[in-house]
């Protein structure tokens, strides 16, 4: 009797302690713009009339061997300290493979394709929580070269760079360029990773900073953000929210109009209250499930942008 | 008075010896880049300061790993620049019982270094000497062991 009680607790305590783990943070390296515009992997890509030039991963990825050698290096390195990589060519193979099976994709009884909308199709890019950009350039003065590296990690949520490595290494007569890149790499990482650790450390510590905006619709009902209830206009109330969910009540209002307000540095737990890790959407629909409720009684819409960035349109869906 | 004569020089004998451990056990060295090691170790030269112009390799060992965890490294011509391994001179302090131990004689420390065979150098400065090698210390197999005995933070902790 007591060995069933004992294994109904440990059964009914097992998912609680499984998924009181947070989601370890995705790292990917990608070639700079400047490193890919440096050696031609730029493509077209035209904008309502206007041309824009992107980076073009695949094509760099699969025709520069000191790319992928370099990206492999650094995704050892990486694995040994614990953090394995998410691969950028598998991630393009894998986008492009979901493209055509969607393509393909029809209902069986109408014949009708997946709907996507063009933002759809924007978004559907390689993403992770930290995106490395890496570079380099081979310097040549008479029979030597050296090589100048950058490696830059930028968190995903903000924007920041929370990690760095830059330097030039040593001319040499003699090595040949990959053997420089290589020892480019060996030489820069730890302080990379020492840098990646501070910031995983303040995550841990802090919370996950995110953005968080609010909007009203233009729909003619005249609801505004200075709509009063008990006393307390609605900008108060959401502020007061989010005061009260974010970790050490750590955010700022930068900017807030009777129909906008615009939150910064909002540092969100990493967990969810039933132990799963929390997101920026996860976070800004619990504020819009919590203007739902009465008395406010109000509908909105949820739209993130990116991994980071949520904004929550007040009126109606 | 024999007896008074030899009860002090035993009391300041002991206490000069005494006063040699500690400076033995303070590890007084200098590190420096010596240029960039294979995959997983840090190639340093190591410079011991001691009263001594021979002094055994585990001395030079145990100070290459120390100044590896909490000074970190650098050479100007080899454009070098390491940041301590440990992340942060304050945990030698913090886990100060632990590390008494890895650095004693008999710990583990030394283990982690092997030495580049005829880089010892031995210049004598004042009343000192400045014994100095260039050895290979398994920075990787070091963090690893010290992330999984508690004492630093690896990239997956707490996630």
């Amino acid at each position: 009797m007591k060995k069933i009680a004992l294994l109904s607790v440990i059964l009914l305590l097992l998912p609680i302690m499984m998924s009181g783990q947070a989601k370890k943070p995705t790292i990917m390296v990608i070639p700079a713009d400047a490193w890919c515009n440096a050696n031609g992997y730029m493509m077209n890509y035209e904008n309502q009339g206007n041309t824009t030039r992107i980076p073009d991963y695949e094509r760099a990825v699969q025709e520069d061997m000191d790319l992928l050698n370099t990206i492999t290096k650094i995704g050892e390195l990486m694995a040994e300290r614990g953090l394995p990589l998410k691969d950028l060519a598998a991630s393009i193979r894998s986008i492009n493979q979901a493209t055509a099976e969607n393509e393909m994709t029809t209902s069986r009884t109408s014949g009708a394709a997946i709907a996507e909308t063009p933002l759809d199709r924007l978004l559907t890019r390689a993403k992770a929580d930290i995106l490395v950009e890496l570079s380099w350039r081979v310097n040549t003065v008479g029979p030597k070269n050296s090589v100048t590296y950058t490696l830059r990690g930028l968190d995903a949520y903000t924007n920041k760079q929370v990690a760095a490595a830059q330097g030039t290494g040593p001319a040499s007569f003699s090595a040949e360029i990959p053997v420089l890149i290589e020892e480019a790499v060996l030489e820069n990482m730890d302080n990379f990773i020492g840098q990646l650790q501070a910031h995983f450390d303040d995550l841990l510590t802090n919370g996950r900073e995110v953005g968080l905006e609010i909007r009203m619709f233009d729909n003619g009902s005249g609801a505004s953000l200075e709509d009063e209830f008990d006393g307390m206009e609605l900008s108060e109330i959401i502020d007061e929210w989010v005061a009260q969910n974010t970790v050490n009540h750590r955010y700022s209002l930068s900017d807030a109009t009777e129909d906008m307000m615009v939150f910064e540095q909002v540092r969100i737990p990493l967990y969810r209250e039933n132990g799963m890790p929390m997101d920026t959407r996860h976070f800004a629909s619990n504020l819009r499930k919590y203007l739902r409720k009465t008395p406010y009684n109000m509908t909105s819409k949820l739209v993130t942008k990116g991994l980071g960035k949520a904004i929550l349109i007040i009126g109606e869906k | 008075m024999i007896k008074r004569i030899f009860l002090t020089l035993l009391i300041l004998f002991t206490a000069s010896a005494i006063a040699f451990a500690k400076d033995e056990d303070k590890l007084n060295y200098e590190i420096e880049g010596a240029g960039t090691g294979t995959q997983g170790t840090y190639l340093v030269k190591v410079t011991v300061i001691s009263k001594k112009s021979k002094i055994n390799d585990d001395l030079i060992a145990r100070c290459a790993v120390h100044g590896v965890l909490f000074r970190g490294f650098n050479n100007k011509e080899l454009r070098q620049n390491q940041r301590p391994l440990a992340g942060s001179p304050m945990v030698e302090a913090q886990h100060a019982d632990f590390f008494k131990d890895f650095f004693a004689e008999n710990g583990t420390a030394k283990n982690y270094v092997a030495s580049v065979n005829g880089s010892r150098q031995v210049i004598k400065a004042g009343k000192q000497y400045k014994i100095s090698s260039i050895v290979t210390v398994n920075k990787e197999q070091l963090h690893k062991d010290l992330e999984s005995a508690g004492i630093i933070k690896g990239l997956n902790s707490g996630f």
